[in-house]
């Protein structure tokens, strides 16, 4: 696993010595090396950031301000002279947390944290981009999207249908929706379909399983966009 | 201050030793933090030079501005370059001078004691400049010395 990584600090041998050490790592791939939030802003909206070296005192944006304008945390390792901001660090979940200056052997035990961090965040997503956990008699069933036929509105709740069971749970066909992604495409304002398991289609409706679902006029054009036609 | 005061005199007093004879290799770095950059540096010399070299070009330099901001009693400018320049001082071995510039950063927190700022300023900058000769003189002997 090769993380890209930003250093943000403002003083000079503090930068040199974190880009030394991180070119030194095998796993770890210097992107850019910032001396202030702003720069280091500009980076981050341009390009994924696995991990970021963040000083906390800086002239104009702290490093806390710059946590605060991201939409979405990457891995984050604070570099600070001082111990008072470990409650902060702790309230924005950062990995780790090193005094300047930093030493071969701490740096080393933070990118293994971070490493650790990394793998299962990866292993969650591979089990959610596979499957969908479903609430069902107390307990939560896993539901691979690859056995899911269609999913139909029925009012406060939902209905998933696989090809042997089905599963009514209380959420909405948006939520629904965005949680299952990929093959799944929304056709009328009642029916998700898995768009692997139609067998046929006509002007109105489409067929999945033995079951016919009716088409929006509104969602057509999307369902056809989506399919491999002659 | 004290401190200070004595990390200078016994600066001054190796100094003497020296002119008076060889001494023993335990002695011989009164002010390098040999331990630290071995734990900063590991074996690799030639980037500990790099660093120190830093040190001296472009780091040195700042401390100048602080002084500056010091006598014009510019004390919002300070915080920032003490508490930037701080950590520097233990990347080139200078572990022992940290504590007057912590002393400071607390002083200017409670936004009172100029005076007193002054005078702990004073004599760390007063230190940090007598001593660089014997720092370089230190650094030359640790880079050129194997197993360090």
């Amino acid at each position: 696993m090769m993380l890209k990584c930003i250093i943000v600090d403002d003083e000079l041998m503090a930068r040199l010595s974190l880009q030394r050490l991180c070119e030194q790592h095998e796993s770890l791939e210097v992107v850019a090396v910032c001396e202030n939030a702003t720069q280091a802003l500009t980076i981050l909206a341009e390009q994924p950031i696995d991990l970021i070296w963040l000083d906390v005192e800086m002239p104009g944006l702290s490093g806390f301000d710059l946590l605060d304008r991201l939409p979405v945390l990457p891995q984050v390792i604070l570099t600070t002279i001082k111990t008072e901001y470990a409650f902060d660090a702790f309230q924005y979940q950062v990995t780790d947390y090193l005094k300047k200056p930093i030493t071969q052997t701490r740096f080393k035990v933070a990118v293994e944290k971070v490493m650790t961090a990394m793998r299962k965040n990866e292993q969650v997503r591979m089990v959610n981009d596979k499957a969908i956990f479903v609430k069902n008699d107390g307990r939560y069933v896993r539901v691979p999207y690859d056995s899911i036929l269609y999913v139909e509105n029925t009012g406060d709740y939902v209905k998933i249908l696989t090809g042997q069971q089905s599963f009514v749970v209380y959420t909405t066909m948006k939520s629904l929706e965005e949680k299952l992604g990929g093959q799944f495409l929304r056709v009328h304002r009642s029916y998700i379909i898995n768009l692997d398991k139609i067998v046929d289609i006509e002007e109105t409706n489409l067929v999945v399983a033995s079951k016919v679902i009716p088409i929006s006029r509104a969602n057509k054009p999307e369902l056809m966009s989506r399919l491999n036609l002659l | 201050m004290d401190h200070v005061a004595h990390e200078l005199r016994s600066a001054d007093a190796n100094r003497a030793d020296q002119s008076i004879g060889p001494i023993g290799s335990s002695a011989r770095y009164q002010l390098l933090d040999i331990q630290f950059l071995g734990e900063l540096y590991g074996g690799d010399k030639e980037y500990a030079g790099f660093m120190l070299e830093t040190f001296l070009d472009s780091v040195l330099p700042e401390f100048a501005l602080v002084h500056q901001q010091i006598l014009a009693q510019n004390w919002e400018e300070v915080y920032p370059l003490t508490h930037k320049l701080r950590p520097t001082l233990p990347m080139v071995g200078l572990t022992h001078l940290e504590a007057p510039l912590i002393l400071i950063e607390n002083l200017l927190a409670e936004r009172e004691q100029a005076d007193r700022i002054n005078t702990v300023w004073q004599d760390f900058y007063t230190t940090l400049q007598s001593q660089q000769p014997l720092l370089e003189a230190e650094w030359q002997r640790y880079l050129t010395t194997p197993d360090l």
